[in-house]
């Protein structure tokens, strides 16, 4: 289509500039096109019955019906959410971040469980601590068997990184579940949902990055200082950070390539 | 020309308009300028999003049509719509004629 004809179809210059003003769902974009096409249309066309040429008529209804950034304002003014729901949103992407989070915890604990298998319980439970006597009485006491204290701190760290964080993982899991089934009780915007899962996982990204090198950081300072005792406490929620972040950001990036904002294509 | 009526209002001229029977968005705001004599003159396009709102809160229901090869909404009043219009009407009654009351004393 050339310049010199656009310039001559001023009814589909104005729907063009008000579907790129509107911030609507899907449904309500097309409703509120559609309805201010027949609109148009038809007022040109008395315009055109009365008198006026067909560009001149669709100019003048144009005129009438107000400016697309003013119609498109009016149309966002009846959508502003209310506290409540703000504040439901709000809930809900914490209960899944949250329950994102201890899934990812507990998905350490079975690396945790992989290591005391594969590379010894050392390897995880051997952190570098000193235990007083109360702490001794209590290891020895569910570890009759091991020979010293600090044998017994090893065997009961090793067995918490994976009982404790396995529980974690189904906390996490019930969290997630319940998050997802209380979906629909969300805004039945498409257009929001998605640009709060794009939310959540950029958050989800961000953190597990974190995590990543917080946690990576702390194995090779362990590994320094005192060798392989005790690096995979934290080295088993370093590799599931280094997993869950790129996995994360993908979905992010994939959420926000369907919400990005609508760019007209230039015409030659 | 008025053209900053509150929501109140529209939606009670949208209201009254609709009362008389189903039309659909260009011949509400045609018959809202006939009636007010042009004294109301809102940026039409203004007035659909007033419609989607009177039919989200079920004031007002709405029936697809197709008209020239072209999608067409009709509204029409729900019961529910009946009644807010009564109310609506006898709050501006009253509002109207304290507002003349005092402009009678402030005379």
């Amino acid at each position: 289509m050339t310049r010199s004809s656009r310039r001559s179809e001023p009814i589909e210059d104005y729907l063009d500039e008000l579907l790129g003003c509107l911030r609507l769902p899907p449904r309500a974009t097309r409703r509120m096109l559609a309805e201010t096409e027949d609109h148009l249309r038809q007022a040109a066309a008395e315009a055109e019955h009365a008198g006026l040429g067909a560009v001149d008529a669709e100019r003048r209804a144009i005129e009438r019906f107000g400016s697309a950034p003013r119609v498109a304002a009016a149309a966002g003014a009846v959508r502003r959410p209310d506290l409540l729901a703000a504040l439901g949103v709000l809930a809900w992407s914490g209960a899944m971040l949250s329950g994102i989070g201890l899934v990812a915890v507990g998905l350490s604990g079975g690396v945790a469980a992989a290591f005391n298998l594969l590379v010894g319980r050392q390897f995880v439970g051997a952190l570098p601590h000193s235990y007083g006597v109360s702490a001794c009485g209590h290891f020895l006491s569910l570890h009759p068997s091991a020979p010293t204290c600090a044998a017994a701190g090893v065997l009961e760290n090793a067995a918490d990184a994976v009982s404790l964080r396995l529980a974690a993982g189904v906390l996490g899991v019930v969290l997630v579940g319940l998050a997802w089934w209380s979906r629909r009780y969300l805004s039945g915007d498409p257009s929001f949902r998605r640009l709060l899962d794009a939310s959540v996982s950029a958050v989800a990204a961000a953190a597990f990055a974190a995590a990543a090198v917080g946690l990576l950081g702390m194995s090779v300072d362990t590994a320094v200082q005192y060798g392989a005792r005790g690096v995979g406490w934290y080295l088993s929620g370093a590799l599931v950070s280094m997993a869950a972040a790129p996995i994360a950001a993908a979905l992010c990036w994939r959420d926000l390539r369907v919400v990005r904002p609508w760019r007209h294509a230039a015409l030659a | 020309m008025r053209t900053d009526l509150g929501n109140g209002q529209v939606d009670l001229l949208l209201l009254a308009i609709l009362e008389r029977g189903p039309a659909h968005g260009y011949s509400v705001i045609s018959e809202l300028r006939q009636r007010t004599e042009g004294a109301f003159d809102l940026p039409e396009g203004t007035v659909y999003p007033a419609l989607h709102r009177l039919e989200a809160n079920g004031l007002i229901a709405s029936d697809r049509t197709v008209v020239d090869g072209r999608q067409r909404r009709i509204y029409s009043l729900t019961r529910a719509g009946r009644q807010a219009l009564r109310h609506k009407r006898e709050d501006w009654e009253r509002t109207v004629k304290g507002v003349h009351a005092v402009l009678a004393v402030a005379r």
